[in-house]
């Protein structure tokens, strides 16, 4: 059952991590394939479902994905799609792939995609920066996948993929940090555009395509091919550990600036977070974010960065519908989410 | 010189295409060009030429040049390059030539240096050493030390052996 996950906050939003403060979760994702069947864009249906029962299959001979629960794409509802793109669980992508399949284990922190772009894709979330211990995790959960699996692989070009920017590792280890300071002093449009140069990139909150809310920023690594994974993950934390040092410079000058007009930035957007009677979820994720800068650099009491954390994600639309267990319209949705903030943020 | 769609307007822009030695040209005016969904100045557009092909001769017209296809999908490097992605892993091999030089420009490397499946890990660990051999080889024949070089170009022949 998909909705007994509404109820449970995943634990990479947790805030446990190290650099919790800025870096609210990391991402390994890996990308493989089968041998022997045509990469998901061309296959036919036969071939689609052949390979999902073949994965499910493996899947299911490793004690790991014992507790695991697996949903059809197909026979999940709009709502319910859009929830799992939320929860980054699924892409966007596999929304409209009738043969995809979503494998969710121990409590969220490893899902594994069936049919996206490449037979699968699975990924672990964890909290804070800990990037390495998650790609500890996910390669042995892939080693031992391909104990059971043949894939697709050569010495030359490594793990081969349907699109060439994915092959040789597979890899893509992403961080999402939260950098309200650097937006605010807009230092961000100077340090983003440097990224490309380290190969690297920066995404929005939902990945390719999406805007960057409420401060939200997705780096990751662009480059898979010629390089160990482990060095892969290791430029990409040395990067994002210099944007974090930047960030905490421009919170400590925020800081120690102080006066009346910051503060009162603070103030007003606590204010309108627990007492405005409607916010849509663009106006919540801003609003979150200053808030917790404000708790970050001392203007606001503390509010665990757990809870603001769990705001982002709960806030959005398809959370909002799935916890009030019914469809809203986008001015209910506006409503029920002032309310909802208002419950979460009151007996902190 | 007339546009070949428009026959009215001048063409001022030609194109030439070949595809196994099957030369393939087109004059158009600017118009027809931009109707035909190629933007001169557009960096998103990768392989114009083919879609204005697809657009002047209609569907099924590309086709009737031959291309070389994958044995195991029967997709065309055309088509993989319409859509971005390979057909099957089997692609790879198909069409390594035309693949090399955008992993060189997108990757910055053609040769995988991180984990294997089980089963591969000593191969890919020979594979590895096959490629620093031949880097050294290199080295060793620029500064002229052949002696140097045949050692390593024998230890590269054995090393394959394995492989």
């Amino acid at each position: 059952m998909l909705e007994k996950y509404i109820k449970e906050t995943p634990d990479w939003l947790s805030a446990t991590g190290p650099d919790a403060d800025i870096v609210i979760s990391g991402r390994i994702r890996l990308a493989r394939n089968i041998k022997g069947f045509p990469f998901s864009h061309w296959a036919s249906t036969k071939d689609l479902n052949a390979a999902a029962d073949k994965i499910k299959d493996s899947v299911n001979k490793i004690d790991y994905f014992s507790g695991s629960e697996s949903f059809k794409i197909k026979e999940l509802d709009g709502l319910k799609k859009q929830f799992l793109v939320e929860r980054h669980l699924i892409s966007r992508e596999l929304v409209s792939i009738k043969q995809g399949l979503i494998i969710i284990a121990d409590k969220e922190i490893l899902s594994l995609m069936v049919n996206e772009e490449d037979h699968i894709r699975f990924q672990a979330l964890s909290s804070g920066l800990s990037l390495l211990d998650a790609w500890q995790m996910v390669s042995g959960i892939d080693s031992l996948l391909s104990g059971h699996l043949d894939y697709a692989y050569c010495l030359e070009f490594g793990y081969l993929t349907a699109c060439p920017t994915n092959v040789g590792t597979g890899l893509r280890a992403s961080c999402m940090l939260h950098l309200p300071a650097l937006s605010m002093n807009r230092r961000i449009e100077k340090i983003l555009p440097t990224l490309s140069r380290v190969g690297l990139v920066s995404r929005g909150f939902y990945g390719e395509g999406s805007e960057a809310f409420g401060d939200l920023f997705q780096i990751s690594n662009q480059i898979t091919l010629g390089r160990r994974e482990e060095e892969l993950i290791e430029s990409l934390e040395k990067v994002v550990k210099q944007i974090i040092e930047y960030e905490r410079e421009s919170r400590e000058e925020i800081a120690a600036k102080g006066g009346p007009r910051i503060e009162d930035r603070f103030k007003r957007a606590y204010a309108l977070l627990t007492n405005a009677s409607l916010i849509s979820s663009k106006e919540a994720m801003e609003l979150i974010s200053v808030v917790r800068l404000g708790v970050a650099t001392g203007f606001l009491d503390k509010i665990p960065y757990s809870a603001l954390n769990k705001l982002f994600i709960i806030t959005q639309p398809a959370h909002l519908q799935m916890l009030m267990a019914k469809e809203l319209s986008a001015s209910e949705r506006d409503e029920e989410r002032a309310k909802l903030i208002q419950k979460e943020l009151q007996f902190i | 010189m007339v546009c070949d769609k428009c026959g009215a307007n001048e063409a001022n822009i030609h194109f030439k295409q070949v595809i196994n030695n099957q030369v393939t040209t087109m004059h158009l005016c600017e118009n027809c060009a931009e109707e035909l969904g190629f933007n001169l100045f557009s960096s998103q557009s990768a392989f114009p030429f083919f879609n204005i092909l697809s657009g002047m001769l209609g569907p099924g017209a590309i086709p009737q040049i031959k291309e070389d296809k994958c044995p195991a999908c029967g997709i065309s490097f055309s088509e993989v390059q319409s859509k971005g992605k390979l057909g099957c892993s089997e692609c790879w091999q198909t069409f390594k030539k035309q693949l090399l030089p955008f992993l060189k420009e997108m990757q910055g490397s053609t040769f995988h240096t991180g984990k294997s499946p089980k089963g591969f890990a000593n191969k890919a660990k020979v594979s590895r050493e096959i490629t620093n051999l031949r880097e050294e080889l290199n080295k060793a024949i620029i500064k002229e030390e052949y002696e140097e070089a045949a050692k390593i170009r024998d230890r590269i022949k054995e090393m394959e052996k394995e492989c």
